[in-house]
């Protein structure tokens, strides 16, 4: 059966209902849960041509003026303002302007126009997307001429989790083409040319079946008897850390609400983290099932955290740091060294 | 056109949420504050109106303005409601400046408010991933939304693109230690969001990365208040200042500019995306009409969305060459005892940013400062929407009493 998606997902749709909750001025007040929704048959219009070529050709148009020969991609607008077309003489009143633009078929080939930011904390939408990175890229003409405009594009990499350092200005990049496509921007993204086969490269369209994902993906677990002493030494600092936080007001807020089975791994052996009713619980190492996986190979990396407060994102984007996944309890667990420090714990 | 004066300021206290003020209670608020201020009675004495709310979905209602005619004061008189992104406060006062200066109006009332925390991921179980997407529904529809942009995704492009033509400026400890600066000015703004907030250069570089490379201790933060001010013709102001016994602020410059939407290679046709271009025209534009340079202006409160993009406005604004950035702090331009004050109120970043209304605390500060510390140049900034292309100036100056 074909996978159906609601564009609201169940989760996000509130239950009616309210709370109360005390004011500054200690009187109380109500939240209502409330919702502004509008279903959308959102027309594509004059974009349809482009979207289209996606969907069932492949192909990225852009749109040329043939006065000063700029090429906009995406195609947004369909007419260059400054310029003018031809004199008509049949014509009383001349068209100042607004020169109708004409449509050219893109290579699937292109470079960046900047080095993408990655994106580690998403609009509601777009939460287990993260991390992402949308990139602005010029692409090649056949005839090998660069866009003068740049299309906003996912960027991804064959090699596990986005990552700084990845993509980066001026890298050249392809245009690769999901195998089900619905007819729109997310029809396509764009992957280091660094990163895939000179067969790939020379493939038009390239599709999303033909590369090999998450080539380097590392989260297997290895123990390396040299680091034993550092993995235990780790452990203890966690159940310090863990002390703290039943101190902080602040701390046991942030992990309010929330639960989850956290796997840490390094070369001097595991253990499991719970975060279960705003506390962090420090377990044995036969955590089962967990939801994300923290995995360094040496176990001084994680003091950064827990000693430093320095953010477990960015041990993560620098690439010292394995996970699974990143997500909301990764967020979480980042607040927590500064609520300590201002709950003075 | 005619001079144009502001006569009063009204602030409420930012705060990250007030769940016991709707926005008509904190605009009313603010009006309240602002006739005090000016010693002018609104209801009898303002002509117009122009009201900055940002974001329709943020106050849960289409048209918000609707409900406060009646509140502020302006019953059956004429009240435009701005709309400009980030820039929204900047932009209605620009159209009030214009109001007045062009005779159709000589009291003019500004209003800038914004609620946002009402806004709730049921999922996340936290307010802040639904303000997120309210802002991220501002993205082209069809190109760029179906993508995830949102607010720091495309400033964080328009910072790391400026970091791709410039390596090694905006060095990740000047930027701390902006952030530490700031801080320390927000102690002094009794109407802040965070003015009992300590935070360490190196609580900045140990935050995690909200979107690489900004850190969540260098953005600005979600803001409910309201600010509201006076403009008035020069016969006005000059009446009010001798009403009120204290010297005339007048608004010598104004300028504003909106760089296109789409990307490219060309600053003429397309965004640029390294660089904060609206900046630099609205500031030469602004300075230009005042018949001053950048050397001049004392004080700024400028909009410092995210820490790297208010170092690159100074350098667009020409406060330092563009991609010697570092030099703001590195030389000790906008640090203690350097030769110009930036956001002494804390900026958006520790005094708050309440969208509709955040410019308009800044204009309240430079206007304070200005009286306080005995200057004569101030200049307020605005900027805002996608990739920081919308952009505003004004230059005010403290008149003779
Ligand atoms: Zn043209």
């Amino acid at each position: 059966m074909k996978e159906t998606k609601k564009i609201i997902p169940d989760v996000m749709i509130p239950y009616k209902g309210s709370k109360i909750e005390k004011g500054r001025d200690g009187a109380e007040y109500i939240l209502r849960n409330d919702a502004m929704y509008t279903g959308y048959e959102h027309s594509q219009a004059e974009h349809s041509e482009f979207f289209l070529s996606l969907k069932n050709n492949c192909v990225i148009l852009g749109r040329i003026c043939p006065s000063c020969e700029k090429i906009d991609v995406p195609p947004a607008k369909l007419r260059c303002p400054p310029c003018s077309p031809p004199v008509d003489p049949t014509k009383h009143l001349q068209q100042i302007g607004f020169r109708e633009m004409v449509v050219v078929a893109l290579s699937d080939r292109g470079f960046l126009e900047a080095t993408p930011p990655v994106v580690c904390f998403a609009p509601a939408n777009f939460k287990s997307e993260v991390p992402y990175a949308n990139g602005y890229v010029r692409l090649y003409t056949k005839e090998g001429t660069a866009t003068n405009g740049a299309m906003k594009i996912r960027i991804r990499t064959t090699t596990g989790l986005m990552r700084p350092g990845i993509a980066k200005w001026k890298d050249e990049v392809k245009i690769v083409f999901r195998d089900e496509r619905e007819g729109s921007i997310c029809d396509i993204f764009a992957v280091p040319a660094s990163e895939l086969a000179e067969e790939q490269l020379q493939k038009s369209p390239l599709f999303e079946s033909d590369i090999e994902w998450d080539r380097d993906m590392d989260l297997n677990i290895r123990v390396d008897d040299s680091f034993t002493q550092s993995g235990d030494f780790l452990r203890k600092e966690w159940m310090i850390f863990a002390s703290r936080i039943e101190r902080s007001k602040r701390a046991q807020k942030d992990l309010a609400n929330w639960s989850s089975r956290i796997l840490v791994a390094t070369l001097g052996g595991d253990f499991g983290l719970l975060i279960v009713d705003g506390a962090l619980v420090v377990d044995g190492c036969d955590l089962f099932d967990p939801d994300i996986i923290l995995r360094v190979d040496d176990p001084k990396t994680l003091l950064r955290y827990v000693h430093d407060g320095y953010a477990l994102t960015n041990l993560f984007l620098e690439g010292s740091l394995h996970l699974n996944v990143l997500n909301e309890t990764i967020f979480k667990m980042d607040r927590l060294p500064r609520s300590l420090k201002r709950d003075g714990v | 056109m005619r001079k144009v004066g502001i006569v009063g300021a009204g602030m409420v206290e930012c705060r990250g949420r007030h769940i016991e003020k709707s926005y008509p209670e904190l605009a009313q608020l603010a009006v309240m504050e602002c006739a005090k201020d000016a010693q002018v009675d609104v209801v009898r004495e303002a002509d117009s109106g122009v009201i900055g709310i940002y974001n329709d979905i943020l106050q849960s209602q289409a048209i918000p303005e609707s409900t406060l005619q009646g509140h502020i004061g302006l019953a059956n008189k004429s009240l435009t409601r701005v709309s400009s992104g980030g820039a929204t406060g900047a932009y209605a006062m620009a159209v009030a400046h214009d109001r007045v200066a062009s005779g159709r109006s000589d009291i003019c009332l500004v209003l800038g408010v914004e609620k946002a925390l009402d806004c709730y991921d049921f999922e996340a179980e936290s307010a802040t991933p639904a303000v997120v997407q309210a802002i991220g529904y501002s993205w082209d529809p069809w190109f760029e939304r179906p993508l995830g942009e949102h607010a720091s995704s495309s400033y964080a492009q328009v910072i790391i693109a400026y970091m791709d033509r410039h390596p090694g400026d905006l060095d990740p400890m000047v930027r701390a230690r902006v952030v530490e600066l700031l801080c320390g000015h927000a102690k002094n703004n009794p109407y802040a969001q965070r003015r009992g907030e300590t935070v360490t250069a190196e609580e900045v570089l140990n935050s995690r990365y909200i979107v690489h490379p900004v850190h969540q201790l260098e953005t600005c933060v979600y803001t409910e208040a309201a600010c509201a001010l006076i403009f008035a013709s020069e016969k006005m102001t000059r009446e009010i200042a001798r009403r009120r016994n204290r010297e005339p602020m007048w608004i010598r410059g104004v300028a504003e500019a909106n760089e296109p939407y789409f990307v490219g290679d060309d600053i003429d046709y397309y965004k640029a995306i390294n660089r904060i271009h609206s900046d630099y025209l609205v500031t030469k534009k602004a300075l230009k009409m005042a018949r001053l340079s950048i050397d001049d202006i004392q004080v700024i409160e400028l909009h410092d969305a995210y820490i790297p993009q208010m170092l690159i406005t100074l350098a667009e604004m020409g406060v330092v060459p563009v991609g010697r950035a570092n030099d703001l702090v590195n030389e000790g331009i906008i640090m203690p005892g350097g030769k110009l004050l930036v956001n002494p109120s804390g900026g958006l970043m520790f005094g708050g940013h309440f969208v509709g209304g955040s410019n308009m605390m800044s204009t309240w500060s430079v206007m304070r400062e200005l009286r306080g510390r005995d200057l004569q140049f101030g200049l307020v900034h605005g900027t805002g929407a996608i990739n920081s292309n919308y952009g505003v100036a004004f230059v005010i100056e403290r008149g003779e009493s």
